[in-house]
């Protein structure tokens, strides 16, 4: 269906992909992985046209990706659900998002209905319909994304990392509904860092060095155990604090966010705390870092009130979104000066900073803008741990991450274990509890779980046996 | 956030998109050209129009809000810099312009971004692929918009998490440059979720494009009937 005959792929002064050859069955479902920056974003957009190679062909159909003239074809057989689920929201609501593809290819009206039904009631989203998508969580976006996708039925569907942005269960679900498709005829091609998200494969590829490299699912380490502990979270839980969170209360579009959490985080160690889309897991950060007031109840830090950049940090998803300076020294030493600290001071908490999480004082003077993904996230952390904040909270810290950068992030969390209160919070639940010394976990906004390791396996496993 | 749209099936809400961007287009004409009077008794139409479209008055206070400074300014100038001014001729800009937000609210309350759309297109179309351009483009324009507003909330949070007090100079390109960078890397994102869902000019918008009914071109000859009465009084 898709032939990529000797494709080579530039950007300016980065050559991306060198000679590539592969070739893409009708009703195949094949998997592409590879380091951060290999390439698989742009082997991706060279499928439908979205990119055009700079030497070699790319065919879909018998259509070559050049020709102008045939693009709207391929698109309409070949679609992409991209890594962010924020930048793909076309409409205002989620059947508006849905419908711009399906007038796109002139779908008729009575059949627009029925395809946004099917669509939506296959992704367990029927009641999102009418609803604002910006007020959805990140996962539940992505599902939309998914559906709109879905909703034009092409012959192909690409998933550019689109997984990432989902908890374990809601993955397990898109897996199986992926592979019902495949299982119906649809092509699909799954990029992913995840071994979990590639285990239906026929066949897997990974990109090295800008070249493909043939490789067996067997190859792949997957880890089932992931998804089996989300699917039995723990049913109760004890309540000691109340605090309660409601977006824009009083409003219509009042979303109530967090009822009743009661959590008590231990000094000292690595708490996790898990839950799936729209748990109210971001929110809760907020609430920790003083970055959001609580609408009820109250959070204390060794018994005052958070101080953001004082007495706790956040390391927020996708934290090198937020840089701006020009080089990772002035990135780093920003928030030390508008603490007032001397440059004595600021230079050896720089270093400090940097030893602990392991980068190389080499990289001080560069551009963070021009560092690896895994550079770029240890340098971020490093902004933070030189605050030296006593309580540190990271949201997803590996999101998107190849498994060689993952390792890094993680062996930095632990190298950190016993100087500061860790925060763990993730949807990845064997990277929680690999790392943490207790759990918490949230649905849907209420805490139904909080003890130790062991007490959390020991729940997961009675939950086992009752099934 | 601008978004405001919700869903339901009021009256407002069944009207014709096209029937109510002209109606409130016509509105906000009488609301320049009324006394204090008719400026009035459009306060009272625009409170019972917000009841039949049951919308709460919290949701039109919190439109107002984030204007509220330069309602005190326009106030304030108009009081202290015009010649002769009154209490009375001060508020009167200040109520011409909470009357067109309020209007402009429930207009967006009651339709939805596509049927704006398609009722911006419906009205540019004697412009040809143009003018469903230059629609399409204000419906982007505005997605993208809303998405920028919740990105400035986030890189505000992000950076005081790092310790960073929006203000001055440093505060400022704290904020700027990360947003900027978003907002390029997502309008990028955003055109290939265009072209991914086989975006083309020549589209044909139908989905939120209906006939006019016989109720609309009533409401429509209502409203021109009550227009001219309204300025010649």
């Amino acid at each position: 269906m898709i032939e990529l005959s000797d494709v080579s792929f530039s950007y300016p002064e980065n050559p991306v992909l060198r000679g590539i050859n592969l070739h893409i069955r009708r009703g195949e479902y094949i998997g592409v992985t590879g380091a951060n920056g290999s390439g698989k974003t742009t082997l991706a957009k060279l499928l439908n046209g979205l990119l055009l190679p700079d030497n070699g062909c790319v065919m879909v159909n018998g259509r070559s990706t050049s020709d102008r003239g045939s693009l709207l074809a391929i698109r309409r057989s070949v679609g992409i659900v991209f890594q962010n689920p924020d930048a793909q929201a076309i409409g205002e609501t989620v059947e508006e998002d849905i419908v711009f593809g399906l007038e796109n290819i002139g779908v008729p009206v009575s059949e627009i209905d029925c395809r946004i039904d099917r669509c939506l009631e296959m992704l367990g989203i029927k009641e999102l319909r009418y609803r604002n998508i910006r007020l959805l969580s990140g996962g539940q976006k992505q599902l939309v994304n998914l559906a709109a996708i879905m909703a034009i039925t092409p012959e192909c569907i690409v998933f550019d990392e689109a997984l990432s942005m989902m908890d374990s269960c809601n993955r397990k679900n898109v897996l199986e509904i992926i592979s019902g498709l495949n299982r119906d005829g649809t092509t699909i091609v799954i990029i992913a860092h995840n071994p979990d998200d590639l285990v239906h494969c026929h066949r897997i590829v990974s990109i090295t060095e800008g070249r493909i490299l043939q490789e067996l699912p067997e190859d792949i380490n997957y880890r089932g155990s992931d998804v089996e502990l989300e699917s039995l979270h723990p049913i109760t839980g004890g309540i000691e604090v109340q605090v309660t969170h409601t977006y824009d209360s009083g409003t219509d579009w009042e979303v109530s966010a967090l009822k009743k959490i009661d959590l008590v985080i231990e000094k000292g160690r690595i708490s996790g705390i898990i839950g799936g889309i729209g748990a109210g897991k971001s929110t809760l950060a907020y609430l920790i870092a003083g970055l959001v007031a609580p609408t009820t109840g109250c959070i204390t830090i060794d018994g005052k009130p958070p101080e953001p950049g004082r007495n706790v940090g956040m390391l927020f998803q996708h934290p090198e979104d937020f840089f701006f300076e020009n080089t990772v020294h002035k990135e780093i030493s920003f928030g030390l000066r508008s603490m007032g600290l001397s440059d004595d001071e600021v230079e050896e908490r720089i270093r400090s900073a940097m030893e602990q999480v392991g980068l190389d004082r080499m990289l001080l003077s560069k551009s963070p803008f021009n560092l690896s993904s895994g550079e770029q996230r240890l340098t971020a952390f490093a902004c933070i741990i030189a605050m030296k904040p006593g309580y540190i909270i990271l949201d997803e810290p590996t999101a998107e991450l190849d498994p060689g950068s993952r390792r890094k992030v993680l062996d930095a969390i632990r190298r950190l274990a016993g100087e500061v209160t860790i925060v763990y919070i993730s949807h990845r639940i064997q990277d929680v509890l690999d790392i943490s010394d207790r759990i918490a976990v949230l649905e849907q906004g209420t805490l139904v779980f909080s003890g130790t390791k062991k007490e959390y396996l020991n729940r997961v496993q009675k939950n086992a046996h009752h099934i | 956030m601008l978004t405001i749209y919700r869903q339901g099936d009021s009256y407002l809400h069944r009207i014709d998109p096209r029937t109510k961007l002209l109606v409130t287009a016509g509105t906000g004409i009488l609301v320049y050209l009324s006394g204090p009077l008719k400026l009035g008794l459009l306060s009272v139409i625009v409170l019972l129009l917000a009841d039949v479209a049951e919308i709460p008055i919290s949701n039109l206070l919190r439109m107002l809000r984030p204007m509220s400074i330069l309602f005190a300014a326009i106030f304030l100038f108009h009081l202290l810099l015009t010649h002769g001014s009154s209490v009375l001729a001060a508020a009167i800009p200040v109520a011409r312009f909470v009357l067109l937000i309020l209007f402009t609210t429930i207009l967006l309350h009651t339709t939805s971004q596509s049927e704006l759309n398609t009722a911006l297109i419906y009205f540019l179309r004697p412009l040809g692929v143009f003018g469903t351009g230059i629609a399409f483009m204000v419906g982007v324009a505005i997605t993208f918009i809303q998405g920028l507003l919740l990105d400035k909330e986030t890189i505000t949070r992000a950076q005081a998490a790092r310790g960073c007090k929006p203000k001055g100079l440093n505060g400022f390109i704290a904020l700027i440059v990360p947003l900027m960078q978003r907002s390029l890397r997502k309008a990028d994102e955003l055109s290939d979720a265009l072209e991914s869902r086989c975006y083309h000019r020549d589209k044909k918008y139908y989905y939120y494009d209906k006939m006019l009914t016989r109720k609309d071109r009533i409401l429509i000859w209502v409203f021109m009937a009550i227009t001219i009465l309204w300025i010649s009084v």
